[in-house]
């Protein structure tokens, strides 16, 4: 494991912190509506680097877009930083995107525009920025920052895919955001192009104290981020930390069992939670007063 | 923005184009109509005679203004009227009386003294007349008369008085030939009238053409001498702009002169105001015309730009999401888009107005008369900025539907299915265009509205017709699918799902319906012009003739053409007043072959053909026969009447009495046409007696026998009545044999006298019995060779006074006669929709001359031939006056407001095809990625890429047959209720013939068909473009 990987355990005084409260989304399609979320919890700490695992469908892209003010919840709160984004103004949220967040897309082409340069694209997102009154680096230093200063004024058609990666990310970076989300920013690439994007990302939030949250079902890119959520069926069903994995208590009390868990307990069964020698322990129905 | 311009070269370079055809739509109008205004000007100008355009000042001399010369006329102009015009030209004129000869009857003329007259004639003999009693007289008098230079002729003095009565003698000093010079003849024609017979009251006098004098000879004796004064015009001081201005000050002539100057009530005229009103129908024709085909053009042309903006910002809705992602507002990121966007479309609205102007010159070069000026009026440039404005429009609707979406919303790449229902958009057009339709039919319908109906129509049905194809294709897609019908399975799929259907197939459907409407509408004018130009002339060519005598003329032309298929004289003779009914005499047999179809029902020609009954010609010294009558006096008046009242007494007189005899009087017509009677009986009162007939004929040269004349000649009597009978009619002793019944016409008592009567009953061998009834002065019974009531076919309302089956007209020899209606008819060939037809063999058996107001013509079914039959008419001693031609006359109809106007319509009609056609490319290169990468998705799925090709193709061709056909029948529909908005023609009045405006089938599926190829073309050729495209790593593309 590089430096870069290792946890980020101190509080940055450039990050954001992130958090939810009973977030609840609904996408309304014709004839029915689909849950996306449904009642997460989750605090992401100013500086930390915390990747959102889970199968697909199951609500990742829909917390990474309502962290990044792009929808309204449905029902809950989400707070960034001192912002309450579900309560915002259109025009509020506007200048939360211009100033506090940054955004990769998935697919590093849909966060650029073809006809500029990777600098130029930087420079026109910082526009934004500058008229939201945020200050804003250098354009150089971004392309600095993230590796890519060598082929700043090189048509965009002329990268290699992990360097339009970096471009997109730099793109997001361009206002020095205090919240980085980024949407598997690593698919499509190759491992070396992956690893060069993960060293960035540590480094944005090494350097700059960014709160960076990733969306990634690679356990390998998982492998490398200090603190991961997966998320099930619209809820935080557990976490990862440090290689460690935990199941999550939720605020009314609740506690998704782990998959593997969810064998010995199938929906339905019958259990009783017990403190056995000071451990708290899941008993089945019929095994006596005996943990399992 | 310029990079982001760049990026899409293909798509910017559309768009430049169509901005520019945009500004070319609008900018063109207004100039093109500039240029038909001028060229409208010039036109009327310049086919106007210089005496139309000039203004005359006239008076006559009277008790208040004795002596007056024309120059006085001069203070009766304002100034600001005279500075339009050139050095007028006096004219001083007075009627005279000469006897030409010895025992001849005073000819009627005119004395004239001109302003430098003598420079504008050619002096034959002797010299200019220089002293007061001085003239100069034709040389053609001169030599017809026999007058040698120094002869004195007088004439009596014109005069007020009643009681003096002066004389003047004129000197002849010289002789003259007019030398024509129309800018200073005007209207005054001195020539002419030698060698003519004018009818003086009840006789007819060798013409005398005009004596030439100086303005001195014009003494105070003269005293009711006419004063002219002519300015002409000066043509090149009128403009477009000034028009107006001419035309209140030429209101006002008169109204203004400085007080002392000029004559009082000295009349100012001029045919200027009805020229300039003739512009003014012509300019607001033109503001019908134009507009009525460039809004249908610009309508579309904007329709078109909405759409490709619509299709050019939904391919950069990634861009705007991007830049919402980055924290721009939705202004700012519509700003964007709508700011490249505008940017692009500002490159082409220049280019519009150079391509507007270069195509206003062209149109100057080569299809408007020469001398229209270069202009652009300020209005054109407001047009350009009109352009930019509905352009600028046209994207800002095209942003907002982007503008509207959240950001989530732009970021997905399929943008959200579009309702199928009805939109706003679709029911707005239709209930317009069912309103504007309901509108035109109904004739209630103006302005704006009934302008872009036309094209209202075909985008509403567009609209409509898009919304149903995709359920149908749909459908359609599935019933393939059954049926295991892969290839068409996948076209009707694909139309159903490609959002270009509804943008096609309405584009395509609003441009083929203004193809159409504008090529019907060329086709509809060129068609009534055609047969306005056919009614104009008669037919395809007309020798208009120096001849005044039918009879000799149809001879001549018969020994032209035997057959009468190639030439036919024609006589036309009006009357005094021209809104009386004139007369035309067509040689019935050869009408149909020599002239054009009549327009309406054909002609029934049989019905006018001529009596079999033979002229009756008279030839010797007396009028031989015997007579027996017996008469009565039904009533017997017994007034005792004064001794010696009688009538001149006549040779021979048969029973002398003291009532007034009846006359027995034979009519004749001389061979120069003159209807003559001649007595040959006086019969008693009343009685009974016969005696033998003896009376002169007095026709050296021959005469033809008109018929037989019975006169009551004493007025005490109100009716005679009882028998005549006349035996052995015929001249020096030979009978005639003219007694059969067949002979002579049925009496035809006139509405005055309907118990009037001369009818024939039977009697013995070569006996004309005739019982008679006379309550008037005379009954007469003509011969049956030419019908008393002569049969013809009658346009326009029974003449006063008379009634369909009997009613006053001309004849050729200028006499009246009686004809009657066989046939009512709208229209006849040159008299239009007033006059009467009637067959020229018959009324040329009355022989005669043709009067002053007649023409005798000489009608040419082939144009290739009418040199040759001038050239023989010619070399038989008829002169030829002026040569027409219907091409000549479609040709001036071809340069008519309204002709110039419709001429718009091949631009328009083109425009649209070319518009729509870059819809069509536009529609596919903006949408080929996504159509692509559908069909490599299917592709890889394992449908063959052949047949993925096909369909693409098909979805093309399909999409613009649809279009096509629905602008087919909107074109159609469009062109039925609104070609009456068309003003084909200058005049305001009833359009002769009447307007032929039903659809014509040829122009509209000829236009259709010719759009849909070059439509058809271009969406395969696009097709095959995008079908190429299609490879499997389209798959992988995400912008």
């Amino acid at each position: 494991m590089s430096t870069d990987s290792r946890v980020t355990a101190t509080t940055r005084a450039g990050g954001l912190r992130v958090s939810t409260r009973g977030l609840v989304h609904i996408y309304r399609a014709e004839g029915h509506d689909v849950a996306a979320l449904s009642g997460v919890d989750l605090t992401v700490h100013p500086g930390e680097v915390v990747g959102l695992l889970g199968p697909s469908g199951a609500g990742k892209s829909t917390l990474l877009t309502l962290f990044g003010g792009l929808m309204r919840p449905s029902a809950g709160r989400v707070l960034v930083g001192e912002h309450e984004l579900s309560t915002m103004t259109e025009a509020d949220l506007d200048r939360f995107r211009a100033a506090e967040v940054g955004l990769v897309l998935q697919g590093a082409a849909r966060n650029l525009l073809p006809y500029l340069t990777a600098r130029q694209n930087v420079e026109f997102a910082q526009r934004s920025a500058r008229r939201a009154g945020r200050e804003v680096p250098p354009p150089g230093e971004v392309m600095e920052l993230v590796g890519l200063d060598h082929a700043a004024t090189a048509p965009l058609d002329s990268l290699p895919p992990g360097q339009l990666q970096l471009a997109a990310l730099a793109v997001a970076l361009a206002s020095r955001p205090g919240l980085l989300l980024g949407d598997e920013p690593t698919s499509q690439l190759h491992h070396s192009s992956r690893d060069l994007v993960l060293d960035t990302l540590h480094r944005v939030n090494r350097e700059w104290g960014t709160t960076v949250v990733v969306v990634t079902h690679d356990p390998e890119v998982a492998a490398r981020l200090p603190r991961t959520v997966t998320i099930r069926d619209g809820r935080v069903g557990g976490e990862g930390r440090s290689g460690e994995a935990y199941a999550v208590v939720s605020a009314d009390g609740s506690l998704p069992l782990p998959p593997a868990a969810v064998d010995a307990f199938p929906p339905g069964a019958l259990v009783r939670v017990a403190e056995v020698d000071g451990v708290w322990t899941l008993i089945p129905q019929g095994r006596g007063e005996t943990g399992g | 923005m310029w990079a982001a311009i760049r990026y899409r070269r293909a798509q910017a370079v559309v768009l430049v184009l169509l901005a520019a055809l945009v500004a070319t739509c609008a900018v063109f109008a207004p100039l093109y109509q500039r240029a038909l205004e001028q060229s409208l000007l010039r036109s009327s100008i310049s086919s106007a005679s210089v005496a139309d355009t000039a203004l005359v000042v006239r008076a006559g001399r009277g008790t208040a203004n004795p002596v007056f010369g024309p120059s006085a006329l001069s203070g009766n102009v304002p100034g600001s009227v005279r500075v339009l015009y050139g050095a007028p030209v006096g004219q001083l004129a007075d009627s005279i009386n000469i006897v030409p000869r010895a025992g001849l009857k005073p000819s009627p003329g005119d004395l004239v003294a001109r302003d430098q007259v003598c420079q504008h004639l050619k002096i034959t003999t002797g010299t200019c007349p220089r002293v007061p009693g001085e003239i100069l007289v034709s040389a053609k008098d001169l030599a017809a008369w026999q007058w040698p230079v120094g002869t004195k002729l007088t004439t009596p003095v014109p005069s007020i008085s009643q009681t003096e009565r002066p004389t003047a003698t004129l000197k002849v000093v010289g002789a003259y030939e007019v030398v024509p010079d129309a800018a200073y003849w005007q209207r005054t024609q001195l020539d002419g009238k030698s060698g003519t017979l004018i009818t003086v009251g009840l006789e007819q006098v060798p013409g005398i053409d005009d004596f030439v004098t100086t303005e001195a000879t014009f003494t105070r004796d003269w005293s009711v001498a006419q004063a002219t004064l002519t300015f002409p015009l000066k043509r090149d001081l009128f403009t477009l702009g000034n028009l107006q201005q001419i035309s209140d000050v030429l209101a006002a002539k008169g109204g203004d002169r400085s007080a002392g100057e000029g004559i009082d009530g000295a009349l100012v005229e001029t045919q200027l105001p009805t020229i300039i009103d003739g512009i003014r129908v012509g300019q607001h024709q033109l503001r019908v015309i134009v507009p009525l085909l460039m809004a249908q053009l610009g309508l579309l042309a904007a329709a078109i730009l909405l759409l490709v903006a619509q299709a050019a910002v939904e391919q950069r809705r990634p861009e705007v999401a991007l830049a919402r992602l980055r924290g721009r507002s939705r202004e700012g990121a519509g700003r964007i888009v709508m700011g490249e966007l505008a940017a692009t479309v500002a490159i082409g609205l220049p280019i519009g107005f150079a391509l507007a102007l270069l195509l206003t010159t062209l149109v100057r070069w080569f299809l408007l008369p020469d001398g229209v000026p270069f202009e652009v009026p300020w209005y054109s440039v407001v047009a350009l900025a009109a352009s930019a404005v509905v352009c600028a429009v046209a994207i800002w609707l095209a942003a907002r539907p982007v503008q509207r979406l959240t950001v989530s919303a732009l970021l997905r790449r399929v943008s959200r299915e579009r309702a199928r229902a009805f939109g706003i958009v679709d029911i707005l057009a239709v209930a317009l265009a069912v309103f504007g339709l309901i509108g035109l039919a109904t004739g209630s319908l103006e302005g704006p509205l009934a302008l872009v109906t036309p094209t209202l129509v075909a985008l509403a049905a567009g609209l409509v017709a898009s919304r149903l194809a995709v359920p149908v294709a749909g459908a359609s897609g599935r019933a393939n699918l059954r049926r295991g019908r892969i290839g068409p399975a996948l076209t009707a799929f694909g139309l159903e799902r490609r959002p270009t259907l509804r943008k096609v197939v309405t584009v395509v459907s609003v441009a083929v319906a203004l193809t159409v409407f504008a090529a019907n509408a060329l086709v509809v004018g060129d068609r009534n012009w055609q047969a306005r130009a056919e009614v104009q002339t008669g037919a395809p060519a007309v020798i208009d003739t120096d001849s005044r005598n039918p009879t000799s003329l149809l001879a001549t032309v018969r020994a032209i053409d035997p057959t009468g298929t190639l030439a036919s004289p024609v006589a036309i003779v009006r009357q005094a007043d021209r809104s009386s009914t004139a007369t035309m005499a067509v040689v019935t047999k050869d009408f149909e072959e020599t002239s054009f179809a009549p327009p309406g029902e054909p002609y029934r020609l049989g019905a006018l053909a001529p009596p079999d009954i033979a002229p009756v010609q008279l030839s010797g010294s007396r009028v031989t026969g015997r007579l027996a009558w017996d008469l009565t006096i039904p009533g017997d008046d017994s007034t005792p009447r004064p001794a010696g009242q009688s009538g001149a007494p006549v040779s021979p007189t048969i029973g002398p009495g003291s009532e007034e005899p009846n006359e027995l009087r034979v009519s004749v017509t001389s061979p120069t046409g003159q209807r003559l009677t001649r007595l040959i009986a006086q019969i008693p009162l009343r009685g009974k007696g016969s005696a033998e007939l003896n009376g002169l004929l007095l026709c050296p040269d021959g005469c033809r026998l008109d018929g037989l004349e019975f006169r009551k000649t004493d007025e005490q009597v109100s009716q005679v009545s009882g028998t005549l009978s006349i035996t052995g009619l015929g001249i020096d002793g030979k009978s005639l044999g003219i007694s059969a019944p067949n002979q002579w016409n049925p009496f035809v008592a006139p509405p005055t006298s309907t118990s009037d009567k001369l009818e024939q009953v039977p009697a013995g061998a070569d006996t004309l019995a005739l019982e008679l009834n006379s309550t008037g002065f005379a009954v007469a019974l003509s011969h049956a060779d030419v019908p008393a009531v002569v049969p013809g076919l009658l346009a326009g309302p029974v003449p006063p006074g008379g009634t369909a089956q009997g009613f006053d007209a001309i004849g050729l020899n200028g006499a009246p006669m009686v004809a009657a209606a066989q046939q009512t008819v709208d229209t006849l060939p040159v008299l239009g929709s007033q006059g009467v037809l009637v067959d020229y063999e018959t009324l040329a058996r009355l022989g005669g001359r043709l009067p002053d107001a007649g023409t005798l013509s000489v009608w040419v079914a082939d144009p290739a031939e009418a040199d040759s039959v001038a050239t023989q008419l010619q070399a038989q001693g008829v002169g030829v006056l002026a040569r027409h031609s219907t091409a000549a006359a479609k040709d001036r109809l071809d340069e008519s407001a309204s002709a110039w106007g419709l001429r718009l319509a091949v631009f328009t009609g083109g425009m649209g095809v070319l518009l729509a056609a870059l819809v069509v490319l536009v529609m596919t290169v903006t949408g080929w990625r996504v159509v692509a990468r559908d069909l490599a998705a299917l592709h890889m799925s394992g449908v063959p890429l052949k047949e993925l090709r096909r369909s693409l193709v098909r979805e093309q061709v399909v999409l613009v047959l649809v279009g096509t056909v629905v602008g087919v029948v909107c074109g159609a529909v469009s062109s039925w209720v609104a070609m009456p908005l068309v003003p084909l023609f200058d005049s305001a009045a009833d359009p002769v013939p009447a307007l032929e405006l039903a659809p014509d089938a040829l122009a509209i599926v000829g236009s259709a068909v010719g759009a849909a190829l070059v439509l058809v073309a271009v969406g395969w050729l696009a097709a095959v473009g995008a079908g190429r495209r299609i490879t499997l790593r389209r798959i992988r593309e995400s912008l």
